[in-house]
């Protein structure tokens, strides 16, 4: 989205109608294994003044990507999604960086990363994030010193094609398997949700693309009391998947009793869990968040149900 | 000084022009149109919102489970097999359109 831009910019500020207070609140880095995950709902945002706020953080060609925009509701989505990201990654510089000054670059696959200045300290443990959203939800994740993929998805999500039908074409045979073992078609649809977040975050977690894993080159297994598991398919020995990795840690969780969120994060300890041992636990840190307004840790409470 | 004539000059130059405009090959409107139905079916698009083949499936709100279900969509209806490396690189309804055509010309060959 972006192309390295001076860092100073002048931009016509107009007054909003009732100022607002900008409330930066430095965050604590996350720690090993920990990721920190802050969210908004955008149905819930509605005053002009602070959607105006946010969209005075993004950069011209972010402003250009929400422009493109056809529906007015997807375009506050682009605003609120980057203006989100600004802010999270602000706070965990000590506030020192504006929102507005971040710079971002693409590895060559697509992945969105921190361009950060060669000669700023908070570099020494570089900042990874990923960004999912759903139109009621939008979701950034962060860790330090792990790639990460995060994934959400509304609960009550339908498909149009046929659960078993996605899964035969998309996902493992393993993983069509334990799908159609589950007879209650709802269960079998909030399952495959389920299955989809965790692929898609670990997908994201690569960085690769889409192509650069395709789901049915791994498998993912669920099972609640154990933990979820990883494992490459036969597939993946095609040459061209020797980047694929089992050494990823997940986390699944039901967000705000609404959605289904995974996070993927690279498990950079020497010590990993063998095969027969369950893998070790991630750290989960959830704010929900009004940007510059209210933050409130939902971590532990009823908005955070941590299904595995 | 002689000068050459406007209206002397060969027509094929002319013709030529016209026709190198038109040359690539791009996927008929009947494919775009199937595209663009099973787009608007997937995405739920309201019947105000015009799909075309310039449009963008970013643009239309479409999330990575959207577009798996339109390609899946997709390979159903011309009775093809899109493989990840392909379907990744489909931004626009045109981009589907003619990737469909490669496929389909490719399975007759």
């Amino acid at each position: 989205l972006d192309s390295p831009l001076p860092a100073r910019r002048r931009r016509p500020q107009p007054l909003p109608d009732a100022p607002l207070p900008r409330i930066c609140t430095a965050g604590e880095l996350p720690a090993l294994r920990e990721v920190h995950v802050w969210y908004l709902c955008p149905d819930e945002l509605n005053n002009q003044s602070q959607l105006n706020m946010y969209e005075e953080l993004l950069s011209p060609s972010e402003r250009e990507y929400a422009d493109s925009m056809k529906a007015t509701m997807l375009r506050k989505d682009v605003v609120l999604s980057r203006a989100l990201l600004r802010t999270t990654l602000s706070r965990y510089t000590g506030c020192k960086i504006d929102p507005r000054s971040f710079e971002f670059k693409k590895n060559k696959f697509g992945k969105p990363e921190v361009l950060w200045p060669l000669d700023d300290s908070t570099a020494e443990q570089p900042l990874h994030f990923n960004i999912s959203h759903t139109t009621s939800l939008i979701a950034c994740g962060i860790a330090i010193n792990a790639h990460i993929g995060i994934d959400v998805e509304e609960k009550k999500r339908n498909t149009t094609k046929n659960i078993l039908s996605l899964a035969r074409r998309y996902f493992t045979p393993s993983e069509v398997d334990s799908l159609a073992e589950i007879s209650d078609s709802d269960a079998q649809r909030k399952e495959f949700l389920k299955l989809w977040t965790l692929k898609e975050a670990y997908v994201k977690a690569l960085g690769m693309g889409f192509s650069g894993a395709p789901f049915s080159t791994f498998s993912i297994m669920l099972e609640t009391s154990k933990g979820i598991r990883i494992s490459k398919t036969s597939n993946a020995s095609r040459p061209g998947y020797d980047h694929l990795s089992e050494n990823w840690l997940f986390t699944l969780a039901e967000l705000n009793s609404s959605h289904y969120m995974s996070v993927c994060i690279e498990d950079s300890s020497r010590s990993q869990a063998g095969p027969e041992d369950s893998p070790a636990p991630v750290g989960l840190k959830v704010w929900k968040t009004v940007p510059f307004v209210e933050d409130t840790l939902v971590s532990g409470t009823e908005a955070v149900k941590l299904i595995a | 000084m002689s000068f050459v004539s406007i209206r002397s000059r060969p027509s094929s130059l002319r013709f030529k022009i016209c026709c190198s405009a038109t040359g690539e090959a791009q996927a008929k409107k009947e494919t775009v149109d199937k595209v663009c139905m099973i787009v608007k079916k997937q995405l739920a698009v309201p019947d105000g919102t015009p799909v075309t083949a310039e449009s963008k499936f970013s643009e239309l709100g479409a999330d990575s489970l959207d577009t798996v279900e339109i390609v899946m969509g997709l390979e159903e209806e011309f009775n093809i097999t899109v493989d990840e490396t392909s379907a990744q690189d489909i931004a626009t309804v045109q981009d589907a359109a003619d990737l469909i055509e490669k496929l389909v010309t490719e399975k007759t060959a």
